[in-house]
Parts: structure tokens; C-alpha cells; sequence
């Protein structure tokens, strides 16, 4: 998807086109279907987030011009998600479940001055900046787009036990990172 | 903050690196790459460990199956059972590459060369007049006055010679050897006491236990016309290979195989003889055996008065291998015994003849013997050529090294090891002198090279020098560096001997003949004959080869250029400088000549019914 068709969609939003919906569709469909069904691992309820996504997209365009249509999309499309599996997850252990235990180490605690939600951003944006780029690809699709591990290694040409050393470095760095920046986890 | 706060808090982070990790765009090239990588090397661990285990399989030696041989302790030969059963008891291939190596590749090398089996019946040896002052050999044909004496099988044959003819004076069988055969015999003139001896091997076709047997049947000759026979004199095991006589004494060499090994019985084991008294087996101290055989064969060797018929010496040599060599004053025998990591080296018992042949001594040589050979000069010393196999232990690679050896006459070992061609073995070797000069001659058969190596010279005349070198072990010290002389396509070895050697090569034009004498200066010299249309036979053989009154002649199958299916036997003689081929070139549709012997300008062949023909010679 080159930017100047990203623009074309992103006018017809604000056009009010129901076009938008569909050029969506047929240009990021699979790719918050996907995003979805990681976190959900439910066909039926990864097909509703994606079209509650589309929802989502029609209510924040206008007043929002994303810069970057297809990571403003994922991201709607995973808070969606994420809020459907927390209402689903009564017992279950997915994906998201085996993630949040991963990660429980780095969980600011709610003492934590992370209330604000920009510095918290910034915070793990500038973490990220200092990672090298396979690192933080590694990292992203693991906690962003909550890919398995092995889907993480086949993508990348690294072994499981490889991106399982590189994840656990990572968050240990990053709860140093977080302990340097004042915030307690 | 709980879980489900922090995952939508980190589902706002910069939207670049939510783009740069986006897992459905395609898999990049260096993570293809490495991916690819990694399989190809898992794919090589496998292969390496596939290896591995082949070769440990393949590499695992084949187990020893020695008999218990605690029954026949108390018997007189049960050290000597001990010898033959480390040789029976020996698998035949050390492993399962030996057993692959040796069935399919080596066949396939050696198959894909001429076939130079000697096929000749014993007619190797030449025609002799006999003089009663030195030894006299025993060979096939004997020339006494006007009377030629032939031994065909048991029969007698005399024939009247004459330049031109051979007309058959009288035909005489022993009659209780009738129908053992085809038997090989060999004559001995004893002019002295006007008598004639026939050594004949035979073999009972009803089967006795242990083999062939010799008999020394004694002719008088008070009728050179008519020889009447006399008697038996002696019975020993095995096939005669040389016998020699010198001052009433017969000294015989026989190489016996026992047929089957059964330990209870050890006739069927232990050579024997019969000298009128009954079949005796030898008794165990007239045995010699190396504690770990790797031959089951047995030189006997018999010396006989032939005034009083007694035995003066009989013994027996364990794991002999090979010709033994019988020069005017000396014996050598060659054995096989175990070298150091399960190679085989060469054991030589060198003998001594005074009354009867007494064992002067032993010389051990690395390696398997490829050729031995001496002269009737006492002073000279004795040569052999022997080549080491081996694996290699990493490559599992066959290995060859050949070594050639100086023998004084008085056993000991002067010098030592010229080493070449390490990964290719050896046909058709032998050593030659020629003056101050010692050449090797060898043919390679992987590529079928010729080589000639001067041994005895600092460096070529193109100054290339290979890595052959000739060190003393001795007192004599005359070390010299060997060159490479001549190293060029295969050449078909016809006849050698210690100072000639004749090879014939397929050409374009024709069969290409080469004679090849050392001169004084080191370089080989060449003297050639092209027979136009004629070729080398396919896989041919070489029928026979002998030397008579200084002609070298050498007898092989060939074909025609233009059919090949037209094949013919091929005589080709050679005086030192001179060919000279029989009147029709070609011997016509005999399957084999059984004896030849020739003057300086006729051939006499006998043909497959044992009748002569005589061919005139000329100079092509």
C-alpha cells in the first residue's frame, strides 16, 4: 500500500464516503483479521473486531488524519480486541493470558507515576528507539501483534530458542530501562 | 497499572514500529537466505553423521574365527596347528569396506587390464645340454647328443634331432599314472650314470588326502633310443617347481596345498613322502612354520641321492608363497607371515646346498613379494620388490608402496626401501642390473604407466629426480638417489630377465614391439619392430615366454587390425639385437603350443596332439 492511496482512503473518511469502509476492507482486512485472531483465537469474534475496527475508523476520521493508516487501523483493531478479551477470557488461557505472564515482571506497579498515558508512550518509545531493529521487531511482533514464537522465528530466520533468549533480554532491559526512568515495577 | 492497562497502553506506541514489525509483510531475503543456510547445514550434520555411522559399520573388522585346538594339545604338530588355524581362522576381508573395496572396485581396476597370466605349462625353462661338472636344472625338454627328450605328461617322448624334423623315436608311459593328470613334469639328465629323471606331479583323481604328489621316476639310459624305466625312487607332496642335480644328489622344491585342514587327521594337513616303505608323513620337527601364517601353502623341499635312493634332508616351510628362486649354489624361499598392523610381509628362507639344501639363513622384507631374482654369480646379491597395502585411517583409502631390496649372498640385507607410487599398485615388476646399474621396472595399474627407475644414478639426464631413494641398513654404504627414465602410456610386458626386457604397445599403425637393455650410461636403450594390422588382443595373454642359446622369445594371443575377431597366437623372438618372428608370423588356430624350443633359425612347436612342427625364423 503505497501513502498516496493511505491519503485516498483517508479523504474518503472525511468525505463521509462509504467507500472508505470499503477500500478498508479490501486493504487492510487480513491484516486486523489477523490481529485480531492472535489475541482472540475465535474466527467468529476476530470477523467482529475487524468490523467493529472499521467502526472504530469511521467514528475517529474526522477529526484524526492518521500519518500512518495501516498502525492507526492495527492499533484500534487490537484495543478492540484486547477489551473483547477481557471479557471473554473467564478462565481461558490464550495467547494474550500466556503474554501478560511474560511480561507480569515489567507491569508498572499502580503506584507507579505512569498514570498519564503520554509519558508511559514515551517511555516505551524511547526504549524501543534503543533497540536495534531485529531486537525491536522481535519485540514488537511479540507484544504488539502477540505473534507465536515460532511464527516470529520462521518470519525472521532465527530459531525459537533464539527469539525466546532475545525476548527474555529484552524485557530485562526494558525493566531496567523502566527502574533508571523512576518507575517501579 | 494490571495487565489489560498495560497491553492498551503498549498498543500506542510509535506507529513506525508497529509498521516496521507488521509479521504479513513478506519474509525478507537475508532471513530466506538464512534459513536456507540452516537447513543445508542441518542437512550436512546428518550427512556427517550418516558418515560416520557408515564408517564405523563398514571399518567394524570382521571377526577371527579360530578353532579350539585344546584337543590336539598333546600332539606333535599342534604348534604348527596353531599357525595354519591363525591363517584359516583369518577372515578373508578385514571388514566390510575391505570386502567392498575388493570385490567391485578392485576387480573393476585389475578387470579393465590385459590379463598377463602366464598360461604356459612349465616350458619356461630352456632346453639344456648337460654338463656333468655344474648343477643341472630340470626342465621340460632335455638334449642329450642327437636324442631329444620331452616329458608329456607321465610319457616319455624321444625324438631324433635334426635341423628340419623331429621325428618320434619311442613313447613311453608310467602306466600307473595313466589317466592322473594333465600332470606336470620336468626332466633332469644325469649323463654321469647314463640315467634320465623324470619329476611328474599328479593328483589321484579318486583323491587322497592332501592334494598333488610328485614322483622322481628314474630312466636308465644304456639305450639313449629307448630309455628303459627303473623305479620309483620317491613320492613327496606337493607340485614340482625346481629341482636341481649336482654330484648324485636331487634336490626338489614342491609347493603343496592341503586340500582340507582336519585337525584329527594330519595326513590331511602334513606333507608327506613314500620312498618305497609307505605313505610318511613328515615329522613335526621337519616342519617350519611362523607363528602367524598368511599363506596355507607348503614349499618341500626333498634332497635325494640317486646312487642309494636315500633321503638326505626333507623339510617342510609353512606359509611359503611364490617361485622360489634356485640359482647354482643357493635356494630362496619366499613366505608370507604378519606384518606389524595387520599387513603381510615377505619372509625369505635362503638356502644352501652341500649335502642335500640346509637353511643358511633369513631376510625379512616389509610388504608382499612382486619379484625375486638372482644370478648364478655367487657374488652377486639377490633382489626383490615388495609393496605394502594399507588403509588409510581417515580416508579409508587403499594405500600401495613398493620397496626394493639387496640381498648379499650371505643373507643379510645391504640395502633397502625405494619407495614410489604410494596410492597405486603394481603389476609386472622386477629389478634388473646391468653392470654398476640396478633398474626397477614397474607397470602402474590405475593408468597402465610404464616406468623404468634407474636406482643407481644421482639424476636423470633431464635432471628430474624423483622421490625414490636407496639407503644402506648394511655396511656397504652406497647410496644413490633413483630417477624416473622413461614414464609413458601402458606397454604390454612380453619377457624380462635381469638384463632385457621386451614390451609390446598397441598403435595406430600396429603392435609396436620394444626391446629395452640398460646400457653403461644409464639410459634404456630401445630397439622396436611395428607388425602392421596386427594388435594386442583384447585381456590378452601372454602364452609362454622363454630363453634359448641368448634368444628371448615370448609367445601371445593377438588379432588382426581390421577383424578383431580374427584371432591367432603370435611368436616374437629376440637375440639381443635382432627380431625375428617364424616364417608364417602367425601360429595358426593353436589353442596353445605346448613346448617350444628353437635354434638360432628354426622354431619347434608341439601342437594339442602333441605332434612337432618346426618353423623356420627370419629377420622381418
Amino acid at each position: 500500500m503505497t501513502a498516496v492511496e493511505d491519503t485516498e482512503i483517508i479523504a474518503l473518511y472525511w468525505a463521509r464516503s462509504e467507500e472508505a469502509i470499503r477500500q478498508t476492507q479490501l486493504q487492510y482486512g487480513r491484516y486486523l483479521y489477523a490481529i485480531a485472531q492472535r489475541i482472540l483465537h475465535c474466527n467468529a469474534d476476530a470477523e467482529e473486531c475487524v468490523n467493529d475496527t472499521y467502526l472504530g475508523a469511521w467514528n475517529a476520521m474526522p477529526p484524526q488524519r492518521p500519518a500512518r493508516l495501516r498502525a492507526f487501523l492495527g492499533a484500534i483493531a487490537r484495543h478492540i480486541a484486547l477489551d473483547r478479551f477481557d471479557r471473554n477470557r473467564a478462565g481461558k488461557r490464550s495467547s494474550a493470558a500466556m503474554i501478560l505472564e511474560e511480561f507480569a515482571e515489567c507491569i508498572p506497579d499502580r503506584a507507579a507515576p505512569v498514570a498519564d498515558r503520554l509519558i508511559w508512550e514515551e517511555t516505551v518509545n524511547r526504549f524501543l528507539a534503543s533497540l536495534d531493529q531485529k531486537t525491536r521487531t522481535v519485540f514488537v511482533r511479540r507484544y504488539w501483534y502477540l505473534c507465536p514464537v515460532r511464527q516470529i522465528a520462521r518470519s525472521m530466520g532465527l530459531t525459537e530458542s533464539c527469539v525466546k533468549v532475545m525476548l527474555h533480554r529484552t524485557r530485562n532491559r526494558f525493566r531496567d530501562y523502566l527502574g533508571k526512568e523512576g518507575i517501579s515495577v | 497499572m494490571n495487565g489489560k492497562e498495560w497491553l492498551q497502553a503498549f498498543g500506542s506506541i510509535d506507529p513506525q514500529y508497529i509498521e516496521e514489525a507488521d509479521p504479513t509483510v513478506p519474509v525478507p531475503a537475508w532471513a530466506i537466505r538464512r534459513r536456507v543456510l540452516r537447513l543445508a547445514a542441518r542437512i550436512a550434520a546428518c550427512l556427517c553423521l550418516v558418515t560416520v555411522i557408515g564408517m564405523l559399520v563398514l571399518t567394524v573388522p570382521f571377526p577371527v574365527k579360530h578353532q579350539d585346538l585344546s584337543a590336539y594339545k598333546d600332539s606333535p604338530y599342534y604348534a604348527l596347528m596353531q599357525s595354519m588355524d591363525h591363517y584359516n581362522g583369518r577372515p578373508q576381508y578385514r571388514n566390510l569396506l575391505d570386502l567392498i573395496c575388493r570385490r567391485y572396485f578392485k576387480a573393476r581396476t585389475l578387470g579393465s587390464g590385459p590379463d598377463t597370466t602366464y598360461s604356459g605349462d612349465g616350458s619356461a625353462e630352456p632346453a639344456a645340454d648337460a654338463s656333468p661338472s655344474d648343477p643341472v636344472f630340470s626342465v621340460p625338454t632335455v638334449r642329450l647328443g642327437s636324442y631329444l627328450y620331452y616329458a608329456d605328461g607321465c610319457c616319455l617322448k624321444v625324438y631324433r634331432y635334426g635341423r628340419g624334423s623331429l621325428p618320434l623315436l619311442y613313447s613311453c608311459e608310467a602306466e600307473e599314472f595313466a589317466g592322473y593328470g594333465p600332470g606336470r613334469a620336468q626332466l633332469l639328465p644325469d649323463e654321469q650314470k647314463g640315467q634320465l629323471i623324470m619329476l611328474f606331479s599328479w593328483s589321484d583323481p579318486d583323491g587322497q588326502p592332501g592334494g598333488s604328489r610328485t614322483s622322481l621316476i628314474t630312466y636308465d639310459l644304456s639305450d639313449p633310443a629307448r630309455p628303459r624305466r627303473t623305479g620309483t625312487a620317491i613320492t613327496v607332496s606337493g607340485a614340482i617347481q625346481h629341482a636341481r642335480l649336482t654330484d648324485g644328489t636331487v634336490t626338489m622344491v614342491c609347493a603343496y596345498t592341503p586340500a582340507g585342514a582336519d585337525y584329527s587327521d594330519p595326513q590331511t594337513f602334513v606333507p608327506g613322502f613314500d620312498s618305497g616303505t609307505g605313505w610318511n608323513i613328515l615329522p613335526a620337527e621337519h616342519i617350519l612354520f611362523p607363528d602367524e601364517a598368511c599363506s596355507d601353502s607348503y614349499s618341500v623341499v626333498v634332497s635325494l641321492n640317486t646312487a642309494s635312493s636315500e633321503i638326505t634332508s626333507i623339510q617342510a616351510f609353512y606359509a611359503s608363497e611364490g617361485q622360489p628362486i634356485v640359482t647354482n649354489d643357493r635356494l630362496l624361499i619366499p613366505r608370507l607371515v604378519a606384518g606389524k598392523g595387520g599387513t603381510v610381509d615377505t619372509e625369505l628362507l635362503i638356502f644352501s646346498f652341500g649335502d642335500g639344501a640346509s637353511l643358511s639363513g633369513t631376510v625379512h622384507l616389509y610388504g608382499e613379494l612382486r619379484h625375486l631374482s638372482g644370478s648364478d654369480d655367487p657374488e652377486e646379491p639377490f633382489f626383490a620388490v615388495t609393496q605394502t597395502e594399507q588403509i588409510t585411517p581417515f580416508s579409508q583409502a587403499y594405500q600401495y608402496r613398493i620397496r626394493a631390496y639387496q640381498i648379499d649372498p650371505a643373507a643379510c640385507l645391504i640395502s633397502k626401501e625405494a619407495e614410489y607410487a604410494p596410492f597405486e599398485s603394481l603389476d609386472d615388476c622386477h629389478v634388473f642390473r646391468c653392470g654398476n646399474r640396478l633398474f626397477l621396472s614397474f607397470s602402474l595399474n590405475l593408468d597402465y604407466s610404464f616406468v623404468f627407475l634407474d636406482l643407481s644414478t644421482q639424476e636423470s639426464d633431464s635432471g628430474q629426480s624423483s622421490d625414490i631413494f636407496f639407503s644402506s641398513t648394511g655396511e656397504k654404504n652406497e647410496a644413490a638417489h633413483a630417477t624416473e627414465l622413461y614414464f609413458t602410456e601402458y606397454y604390454h610386458m612380453l619377457f624380462h630377465d635381469n638384463q632385457f626386457l621386451m614390451t609390446a604397445k598397441d598403435t595406430p599403425e600396429g603392435l609396436l614391439l620394444t626391446a629395452w637393455t640398460p646400457g653403461p650410461d644409464g639410459t634404456m636403450n630401445a630397439e622396436e619392430l611395428l607388425l602392421e594390422g596386427i594388435r594386442w588382443r583384447d585381456r590378452g595373454k601372454i602364452k609362454m615366454d622363454l630363453t634359448v642359446s641368448e634368444i628371448h622369445a615370448a609367445c601371445i594371443e593377438a588379432c588382426a587390425e581390421e577383424d578383431r575377431s580374427k584371432e591367432f597366437l603370435l611368436l616374437i623372438c629376440h637375440d639381443g639385437s635382432s627380431f625375428f618372428l617364424p616364417a608364417q608370423e602367425q601360429l595358426g588356430s593353436m589353442e596353445k603350443p605346448d613346448l617350444i624350443m628353437f635354434t638360432d633359425t628354426e622354431i619347434y612347436l608341439t601342437d594339442a596332439e602333441g605332434q612337432i612342427i618346426v618353423q623356420p625364423l627370419y629377420a622381418p
